[in-house]
């Protein structure tokens, strides 16, 4: 009792903190989460009147616990929101609208950032996010599969304007190697993931949706030819693994058994990491017969709309899209890409001294990508599109047209009932 | 003098004193709730608005909604194969450890540990053995010569191969539950049994399972409720796919209500979930009369 009484008194005596309190929630790996540590540290060195405490929460439970504390009126100040995720989030009200301190921070200018990058945090004409872990897609090649199947760097290709996908097709069946069983031991190819076939869908002129985001487009020639392109590489050449064949990351890119990969430039902080034992490089994502395939994808720093502290939020928040905190990580640790203009153009982000050397490609990337077509119904709309992409992908049924001609009427009809029910 | 009457007398009221800690944690926590989401089920809400629509929610999912009888039927097929599957096969395993054999113990834990695995950790291991290029099972199946399959990503097989998968579990608490039955029927019984010339099968089948029949309707009501909850499986194996083949009635409730924010169609579901239950569990109930026997129960 004694003891409990003293602890009391002592907790009484207790200096008070007036430092303002901010809570920022956050997911990632390790890294990712040790840089948000470094990065909050830093910041309330720099902002003594403020301590901001990150929030982390593991990955596969971010998305239920983030919504469960918005709806319950308990989420944290800041709050890093998944651009999947931001649409339906956004048009719920949950985030503050951010135009008002972009007017009066003088030090705060939209135009230093990429146009896309602006444009994902944007909602009904109005800033409600602030985009941090930037990126697009990309292509990442292996140089040793490459250089012993004779094949020229693909990024020699692309400055002739030839690095097409007939041209990845071509590639990746030289690189495919089977052993004396029919076993494959390498692949040339990974059949691009959701959502890396929108962007060949857009390569070769068609569209998932329309620019109102309320009609499905798939059952567009153009579309159509997309799809099958991506169908055939596994099921007609035989140079993508069938999902059966990748399961459990056999044929993943760091393993070396995959000569040319559609992913994110994000994951070469992976391969950095795991020091792969071969040369890789990336270029630019491949020409189509009707464009290029540039998307952009990021994630979305909001901050709560019931912040009893909105101005040291927007501190923070300005501090973690500022010059310095993008320096630590997309130059210094190379997360992902910079959404400032003139760090994604600097000599340090450009020519980087270990691999992905050809930093043009993502800077291409990112200036070039068109933002993906997600809404605030994007969740049952790709769920409503999975089972004929399924389909196709797993063989099921061969024929993109009639896969395609099914999803979009999937898709449309839900599309068209009224939102809610 | 006049006596003034207790609402409850001194040792109901002692009794209420400590079970309150419980009954307020159930009206907070299930009863609140539950008369929540019944209110939910007639409204629009998605999380940023909240509209009453009568039974508009009932209607679209009885009449326009073919995913809703999609996920049923995948779930009464489930129910209906995998619950007296695994009310035999957990019979089975508890009789077999009942015997009296060197090493009993040993083998009841053998038996025991699948049941203590995670099920996302028996879901991944599972998705291992059914992968149609490197898996146990299509590797044990071409060793016999026979042809593998795509378990998990063929529409034919994939609610099959979880229903296999389910069989995990019968060494968990079900058969816990049998063994005690077992061990609770009097010796006298099977030795009046022998006595009267029954064979081995006859003793089982007359003297074994009217003992055990109120264990098996106890196993029975719990694992069709379970069957109709099963949730993690799908989500983490086949994540409902393919072209909705195991897209169990609960994984349909869960993309409804946390993917789409249709929380009033999702509570919609869930109350009819509840009352195709509460309609199961009275059937057995009143079927149980015929065949679930209770020691010292006089039958007319």
């Amino acid at each position: 009792m004694w003891v409990v009484a003293a602890g009391m008194l002592a907790g009484c005596n207790a200096p008070v903190d007036k430092r303002v309190q901010l809570r920022y929630m956050a997911w990632g790996n390790p890294e990712q989460l040790a840089i948000e540590d470094r990065l909050t540290e830093e910041f309330n060195k720099l902002n003594p009147d403020i301590h901001v405490q990150v929030f982390k929460v593991p990955q596969s439970a971010y998305r239920n616990k983030m919504i469960l504390m918005f709806a319950s009126r308990t989420a944290p100040d800041v709050v890093r929101v998944d651009h999947y995720d931001f649409p339906q989030l956004a048009v719920r009200d949950y985030f503050h609208d951010l135009d008002e301190f972009i007017a009066q921070d003088k030090e705060f200018n939209l135009k230093d950032y990429y146009p896309g990058a602006v444009e994902e945090g944007r909602v009904n004409g109005k800033i409600k996010g602030l985009n941090v872990l930037f990126g697009g897609g990309i292509m990442f090649y292996n140089q040793d599969i490459l250089a012993q199947a004779g094949l020229e760097d693909p990024n020699a290709l692309w400055k002739r304007g030839e690095w097409t996908y007939d041209k990845v097709r071509e590639y990746a069946v030289a690189c495919t190697k089977f052993d004396q069983n029919g076993k494959p031991v390498q692949f040339g190819v990974n059949v691009p993931a959701f959502p890396f076939y929108f962007a060949v869908v857009q390569a070769f002129g068609g569209k998932f949706l329309n620019d109102t985001l309320d009609k499905c487009l798939l059952d567009s020639p153009e579309a159509v030819e997309a799809m099958q392109y991506m169908a055939d590489l596994r099921w007609k050449y035989r140079c993508a693994p069938s999902p059966a064949q990748g399961a459990a990351s056999a044929f993943a890119f760091e393993t070396g058994k995959l000569a040319l990969e559609f992913n994110y430039i994000g994951n070469s902080a992976r391969l950095r990491q795991m020091k792969v034992r071969f040369k890789w490089d990336v270029c630019p994502m491949p020409l189509g017969s009707r464009g290029d395939s540039f998307f952009v994808k990021g994630n979305q720093l909001t901050m709560y709309q019931e912040t009893k502290h909105p101005q040291e939020a927007w501190r923070f928040m300005k501090f973690l899209t500022g010059p310095d905190a993008e320096r630590i990580l997309y130059i210094q640790e190379r997360r992902q890409s910079p959404t400032r203009m003139d760090l994604a153009k600097s000599e340090a982000f450009l020519h980087p001294k270990e691999p992905p050397f050809n930093m043009e490609a993502v800077a291409l990337t990112v200036a070039r990508g068109k933002t993906l077509p997600i809404g605030p119904r994007w969740q049952e709309t790709i769920t409503t599109l999975t089972p004929e992409l399924d389909n196709l992908f797993a063989g099921r049924e061969k024929n993109a047209a009639i896969a395609m001609k099914r999803a979009t009427a999937d898709v449309n009809k839900n599309l068209a009932e009224e939102p809610g029910f | 003098m006049t006596k003034t009457r207790r609402l409850v007398d001194r040792p109901s009221f002692w009794g209420f004193l400590f079970t309150t800690p419980w009954l307020v944690g159930f009206v907070l926590f299930t009863a609140g709730p539950m008369l929540i989401s019944l209110y939910l089920s007639f409204t629009k809400y998605d999380l940023s608005s909240l509209e009453f629509v009568g039974a508009k929610n009932y209607r679209k999912l009885l009449f326009d909604e073919p995913l809703f009888w999609k996920s049923l039927q995948v779930t009464v097929v489930y129910a209906l194969v995998s619950v007296p599957l695994g009310i035999v096969g957990s019979l089975a395993l508890a009789i077999l450890l009942n015997q009296k054999v060197r090493g009993q113990r040993l083998f009841r834990t053998m038996a025991y540990l699948p049941s203590l695995v995670p099920a996302v950790a028996s879901s991944l291991l599972w998705m291992w053995i059914y992968n149609s290029e490197y898996g146990l099972l299509n590797y044990i199946l071409g060793f016999f010569g026979f042809g593998g399959a795509e378990w998990l990503s063929d529409e034919k097989f994939a609610l099959w191969a979880l229903i296999l998968m389910s069989l995990w579990g019968i060494g968990g608490g079900r058969m816990v539950i049998f063994l005690a039955g077992l061990q609770g029927i009097s010796e006298t019984y099977y030795e009046a049994a022998r006595i009267d010339g029954a064979s081995g099968w006859q003793q089982f089948r007359y003297v074994t399972i009217p003992q055990l029949s109120p264990v098996i309707f106890f196993n029975l009501i719990l694992g069709i409720i379970s069957a109709f909850q099963v949730f993690t499986q799908a989500y983490v194996m086949t994540g409902g796919g393919p072209n909705n083949a195991t897209l169990f009635y609960a994984l349909n409730i869960f993309r409804n209500a946390f993917e789409y924010f249709k929380l009033g169609k999702a509570s919609a579901m869930a109350w009819i979930m509840f009352i195709i239950l509460l309609i199961l569990t009275a059937i057995q109930f009143g079927t149980s009369r015929r065949w679930v026997h209770y020691e010292g129960e006089a039958k007319s």
